[in-house]
């Protein structure tokens, strides 16, 4: 809420439409829709020309209301605008719905005209009296040429599959009408999810088909896990992406504070958001590359954490990178994550979705809720991956017994003679599980432990893995996230994680475990040894923490990040130590600065500058968008951060702000 | 004869293509104090008047002799009780073709915001030129002879991004001069613009350029990505009318060199403000 942002409000009253605008805050009109039990539909309205330094004129009174369902309404404005006369460029305005621009006061012929230009479906409403007759309401829709889908799955006969099988195929069908007329890039989305169904239903009744074994239950169980998330998000996917349609109002949104135009625009950002970074990683599949290459290619791999000091080859320096080397290994069939808020799960990853903290409609420019969040959980779908091809490769076998037993075996051989080269998989593998032995004893020993002392039983690395692989997924992420999605700009890193940390649960519960994971990423490519590498990291993370508090971002979590880095700063540098081994292994196996460069996309984004540095990136509200000029939405993000992690924001209203963003972002073309 | 009170220093310039013709002078006249005073020269009309600010843009106030009389300037004048200082503001027009101009970043910040609302609805744009392309165009010697004149580039601010290390050894180059192109070090640096790399990206965000005919300058720009000029004006307004025969050169060497934008360059302004 702020002095940018109106909110349109329609009460009904006995069958007539009262319409509205209220200024900063929709609460007077619940108040009185509340008192007289009426029904009150409303949604944020933000002005979309903005001029340095003037508050925009106040909406004047309506006599109508024209709503341009524009895919690409951030081109759409830049195309307006000399269009426009000043009066006109005060009565338009953006919302975060599909319905994603508004002008107030447009006569039919106008709106018309302005519409040729925009080329999208319109609706106009026109009011007598600020009331809306629904005789009134005039729906230009352009004739949609929709393909149909085969529908390839039928009913098992197994009722709880079933179950699936239908909900699955309904979300499907409504979302295809409804992608196919207003976001048909998602349509190839829907016809892969389709085929994945098919697939994972036909794998369910082959499984059905043998004799029941505690294996099958648990790959039969996996694939009902599977099914349940995939109906759940298309579910998801229906109720936030297809309400605020025309017309306007026989399409109710379910989230009440958006109820009158819905959602389906932010939504479009977190897709498109998503499907960037997808497409970027699509260019060189890390699991194709894992099987194909890193399984013939042998390395040698550092075997002794105690001893480790990392070194040149794992700085940033000037060499070909591993994973640049080979053929093309391009991923095929990748399912896409469908991506929707959620209140109660924040941001979250899963097999087959991501979510977005809710508050992120309201408050996306806020750290807490940036939608740069998201690229992690994104960056937690390419390690699944990762991981899941170094330890399994079909559905819930990962931790199989006689695979474990090869995965002993090989790294029993290695860790006892670890100059030996292995083939790279096997490697990365077994760096793994180091890590996670050694995290598991990590404590201040008094003097050397004795060589037997390190001896690992089949059934201890199966323990330490298990305990510990998640923390080792998390260091594997943390390095996407900082090598590609942050350009390894350590200040802005250490900046965005504790600003967004002091609002989650767990790194109050575990702080410790949070300073290291922050200092180990911030030390990875540095190539300095362990003790260096350590020091100037907690310089670093110190200084982030002294920018967040001179921005004016304070918590108590900073007085214990100081405490741990100051008092127990060697129980933190036993846990960073076998961190920073592992973090090494990976970014010399994973760096690729052909998809980074996919991802900063500086020549074509027209505020790069030629840089990836955050400050420097050239955003601003008072510009819109161009034909062929795509903005990077990972750099458009970090930037928008950055300026409110300095306190540097253009406009003090968060929801114009938020809206603004997911504007900019739901109009680009993604996944090329 | 037009004599603008600051000469002495480059000036922030826009590049506006409107259909609206004499409306685009009428409208912005509005924004002046007075009328226009005007001077035709060969296929152009130069227009001046002076814009009243309650900010002080300038650093020092100069005094000069101006027809037998002491002037100080900025000029001042105030109005309901509030000190204003005039600042000039030249319009540059030839048919559909305008260049507006004002000496200082900060003014021109207010002012081309100011002419915007006044041309809304004109359907005038913005011309921005490319210059990565125009950098490629221009080759490793920095030069185009044309029929009757010679481009040569005077200023290169060249971004380094080194994507295979994410390191930052090197941010930016800075290189001013009379003709880099004779250099070996602007060959140097412009060859990773010239033959790009996925490891290291080099990009042009600043471009100045002269035109020399006869072996004399007869005008010069200095752009970024955006649209934004700093032009040299010249006591005798003769640079800037020559401003348009610049442009002309740069369109014509290849037809994808210039295009337009409906926002206001000034708002986007990052790397031209320091381009002094």
């Amino acid at each position: 809420m702020g002095t940018f942002t109106h909110y349109l409000t329609v009460r009904e009253e006995q069958s007539q439409f009262r319409v509205t605008v209220e200024r900063a805050t929709p609460l007077e009109a619940i108040r009185e829709a509340l008192d007289h039990a009426l029904d009150l539909r409303y949604s944020p309205i933000l002005p979309a020309y903005l001029s340095p330094g003037a508050v925009p004129a106040a909406p004047p009174v309506l006599e109508a209301i024209t709503f341009y369902f524009a895919r690409r309404p951030y081109q759409v404005l830049g195309r307006l605008r000399p269009e426009l006369t000043q009066n006109e460029r005060d009565c338009v305005f953006f919302t975060e719905g599909l319905a994603s621009i508004l002008v107030v006061n447009a006569t039919a012929a106008r709106s018309a005209k302005l519409r040729d230009e925009v080329g999208c479906d319109m609706e106009h409403w026109t009011l007598r009296d600020g009331v809306l007759n629904r005789d009134e309401i005039m729906i230009h829709r352009a004739a949609v040429n929709s393909a149909g889908l085969t529908l390839n799955l039928s009913a098992t006969g197994d009722d709880t599959i079933d179950v699936y099988v239908e909900q699955i195929a309904a979300s499907i069908t409504t979302l295809w009408s409804f992608y196919n007329a207003y976001l048909p890039s998602e349509c190839h989305t829907l016809s892969q999810l389709l085929e994945l169904t098919r697939q994972l239903v036909s794998r369910h009744a082959l499984l059905r088909t043998g004799d029941p074994t505690m294996e099958t239950l648990r790959q039969r169980n996996a694939i009902v896990s599977a099914l349940v998330e995939l109906s759940a998000s298309l579910s998801y996917s229906v109720t936030q992406g297809t309400t605020g349609g025309a017309p306007i109002l026989g399409n109710r949104s379910p989230f009440p504070h958006h109820s009158l135009l819905g959602v389906a625009g932010a939504v479009r950002a977190l897709t498109n958001f998503t499907r960037y970074l997808e497409a970027a990683f699509r260019t060189r599949s890390a699991s194709a590359l894992i099987q194909k290459q890193y399984a013939t290619k042998k390395a040698q791999m550092p075997g002794r954490i105690s001893t480790y000091d990392s070194g040149a080859s794992y700085s940033f320096a000037m060499r070909p990178e591993e994973f640049e080397q080979g053929g093309e290994f391009s991923a095929t069939n990748t399912v896409p994550l469908l991506t929707h808020f959620s209140l109660r799960h924040g941001f979250k990853e899963a097999k087959f979705s991501i979510t977005a903290a809710s508050e992120s409609l309201t408050a996306e420019c806020l750290p807490a809720w940036t939608l740069m969040t998201l690229s992690h959980e994104i960056m937690h779908s390419r390690v699944r991956d990762i991981f899941q091809s170094l330890f399994g490769t079909t559905w819930g076998v990962d931790d199989a017994a006689d695979r474990w037993d090869v995965f002993f075996r090989n790294f029993a051989d290695w860790y006892r003679k670890p100059e030996t080269a292995v083939p790279v998989d096997q490697g990365l593998r077994n760096v793994i599980l180091n890590f996670c032995c050694a995290t598991e004893r990590a404590t201040i020993l008094p003097e050397r432990s004795k060589e037997s002392d390190l001896d690992v039983t089949r059934d201890d690395l199966f323990r330490n893995f298990i305990k510990h692989r998640r923390l080792a997924g998390e260091y594997v992420v943390h390095f996407h996230d900082y090598y590609f999605a942050y350009a390894r700009q350590p200040k802005l890193y250490v900046m965005s994680l504790w600003a967004s940390w002091t609002t989650v649960a767990a790194p109050v519960a575990r702080p410790m475990e949070y300073v290291v994971r922050t200092l180990v990423t911030i030390a990875c490519g540095t190539g300095a040894p362990s003790r260096d590498a350590f020091k100037g990291a907690i310089e670093q993370l110190t200084d982030g923490i002294d920018a967040l508090e001179a921005a004016g971002i304070t918590s108590p979590l900073f007085v214990e990040l100081r405490r741990i880095v100051k008092v127990d700063s060697e129980k933190a540098f036993a846990l960073f130590k076998p961190a920073y081994y592992l973090i090494d292994q990976v970014r010399q196996n994973f760096a690729s600065p052909s998809i980074a460069a996919l991802i900063d996309r500086l020549e074509t984004d027209p505020f790069a500058e030629g840089s990836t540095v955050a400050q420097e990136y050239a955003a601003s509200i008072y510009v819109y968008g161009e034909q062929d000029k795509p903005v990077s939405p990972i750099r458009y993000s970090l930037a928008a951060l950055v300026r409110q992690l300095s306190a540097e924001q253009p406009v003090h209203d968060l929801q114009w702000l938020t809206a603004w963003n997911s504007l900019v972002i739901s109009s680009q073309e993604v996944g090329a | 004869m037009i004599r603008t009170d600051f000469s002495n220093q480059p000036y922030v310039a826009e590049v506006l293509r409107s259909p609206a013709g004499d409306a685009v002078v009428r409208s912005v006249e509005r924004l002046i104090v007075g009328k226009w005073e005007s001077q035709i020269v060969d296929d152009v009309t130069i227009y001046h008047g002076l814009t009243a600010s309650t900010v002080p843009f300038h650093r020092v106030t100069r005094n000069v002799r101006f027809e037998g009389v002491d002037i100080s300037l900025p000029r001042t004048k105030t109005v309901r009780n509030r000190l204003h200082y005039l600042y000039d503001l030249l319009l540059v027009r030839r048919d559909r073709h305008i260049v507006v101009a004002v000496p200082f970043h900060g003014l021109a910040t207010d002012v081309f915001v100011r002419i915007d609302r006044e041309l809304a609805g004109t359907r005038t744009l913005y011309e921005t030129l490319d210059i990565t392309k125009l950098v490629i165009r221009l080759g490793a010697e920095g030069h185009a002879r044309l029929s009757e004149s010679e481009l040569v580039v005077t200023r290169c601010h060249l971004a380094f991004e080194d994507s295979a290390e994410r390191r930052r050894d090197i941010d930016q180059v800075r290189l001013t001069g009379a003709n880099l192109g004779a250099s070996t070090i602007y060959r140097d640096l412009v060859r990773p613009v010239l033959e790009p790399s996925v490891a290291q990206r080099v990009t042009p965000i600043l471009l100045g350029c002269a035109l020399y005919g006869g072996g004399v300058r007869r005008s010069g720009a200095t752009t970024d990505r955006h649209g934004n000029f700093k032009i040299t004006i010249g006591p005798g307004l003769r640079q800037v009318t020559r401003l348009f025969q610049l442009i002309d050169a740069i369109e014509g060497m290849s037809n994808d060199l210039a295009s337009t934008t409906s926002n206001i360059p000034i708002l986007q302004s990052q790397t031209i403000a320091g381009a002094d």
